[in-house]
């Protein structure tokens, strides 16, 4: 700092500045000259005191920021003196950086939804990869009760499988949806709260329960119009009678694209493993 | 003979032409013909301080706050820049003598022992 102010002391007095090297080198070389009575070697000293000036006047300047703006002078100098190719060039950089624009939106627009999760920066899904042949799948329920038990890092973790599923009742045609078979603790997980009747609880995920489901916001409003008797009312998923015990906020849909949630019960003879998250 | 000796002596140890600036500023204000003369003659002649290293060293002394610098009259009246410590400076040299105590002496004890 202290030398910063220095040198800005200095800028506005360059002039001043370079005097009064040459003054000191001056008095230093006549003085030499005199002691030695060698005055052509004095003389040819003085010359070569270009050096050190140049050297001391650096120390004074802040040459960096003073040859960088010699540069962009000299730039600005140049693209003036050739209209034709600035104007290419302007236009060629601004139809590159226009389309890599264009190209940016479109891809995130496409690749990126909203996965109905508040806090993603938190949110891990768990998977196995077999190494030899490079393959990845999901974890089945033991191994998912094992790491639920064992899990310090993660202060929760449930599981899901998506099955696609007709659901019918005396209402209208039967429909075919996607539904996710999701651990009891799944809407704790992802931090989904109905606006309707409850989630599930832990008895939902007992063998042998009372068959409980879930339903979206969207097929609430499509299917039975947003009616509020719709809780407790016996729907029959894969000709299994469940009954309605909640319904889910607009705009949460995890995972994916789900339409009904029912319990993941688990069951020791499934062979495909749920994915845990 | 005459380059060995040439090799061994006027060659200043990196580091420490500030120290003897310094040093010499600390019996007095003084222009840099004076330091350069001073340093040669308290040297016996072998110490030779240049203008091209020694006027650099200044103005950086003078940048970093060390040594402070007015126009004067010299002895024989011609414009002279006179420099002179500060208490940065006399702070600054107390250390380096300090530390240059130490390292001379270390080196001594090492080619004692040969």
């Amino acid at each position: 700092m202290r030398r910063f102010s220095k040198k800005l002391q200095k800028l506005w007095r360059r002039r001043q500045l370079d005097r009064d090297l040459e003054d000191e080198l001056r008095f230093h070389l006549e003085m030499k000259a005199e002691e030695t009575g060698n005055r052509p070697e004095a003389q040819r000293r003085l010359g070569n005191s270009t050096v050190v000036k140049e050297v001391c006047r650096e120390l004074w300047s802040f040459a960096n920021i003073e040859t960088w703006w010699q540069d962009v002078r000299y730039a600005l100098r140049m693209l003036a003196k050739t209209p034709g190719f600035t104007l290419i060039a302007m236009i060629a950089l601004a139809l590159g950086i226009g389309a890599d624009t264009a190209v940016f939106t479109i891809v995130n627009g496409a690749f990126s939804w909203n996965l109905g999760l508040e806090h993603l920066d938190r949110t891990v899904l768990v998977g196995l990869t077999d190494p030899s042949r490079n393959q990845q799948f999901g974890v089945s329920y033991p191994d998912f009760r094992d790491l639920r038990s064992e899990t310090k890092t993660l202060a929760g973790l449930a599981a899901y499988q998506f099955l696609s599923v007709n659901l019918s009742d005396t209402r209208s045609l039967p429909e075919r949806y996607w539904c996710a078979k999701m651990s009891a603790n799944g809407f704790v997980v992802s931090e989904q709260r109905p606006v309707l009747g409850r989630g599930f609880m832990a008895e939902d995920e007992r063998p042998g329960a009372t068959p409980v489901v879930v339903l979206t916001y969207h097929v609430w409003q499509d299917r039975y119009g947003k009616v509020a008797s719709i809780l407790g009312k016996t729907i029959r998923v894969n000709e299994v009678p469940m009954t309605i015990v909640g319904v889910m906020p607009p705009a949460k849909r995890f995972p994916e694209d789900t339409d009904l949630w029912t319990p993941l019960i688990p069951d020791a003879r499934r062979s495909n493993g749920p994915t845990a998250m | 003979m005459g380059t060995a000796k040439r090799r061994s002596g006027g060659e200043l140890v990196q580091g420490t032409l500030d120290m003897l600036i310094l040093k010499t500023l600390a019996r007095g204000a003084m222009h840099g013909y004076g330091i350069a003369q001073s340093i040669q003659q308290l040297s016996d002649e072998v110490l030779r301080v240049e203008e091209g290293s020694l006027y650099p060293a200044l103005h950086r002394l003078e940048l970093d706050g060390m040594v402070g610098s007015e126009w004067g009259q010299s002895a024989n009246n011609r414009r002279a820049k006179y420099y002179h410590l500060t208490a940065r400076g006399r702070k600054q040299l107390q250390a380096e003598a300090n530390s240059w105590e130490r390292l001379a002496a270390a080196i001594a004890r090492v080619m004692e022992t040969a």
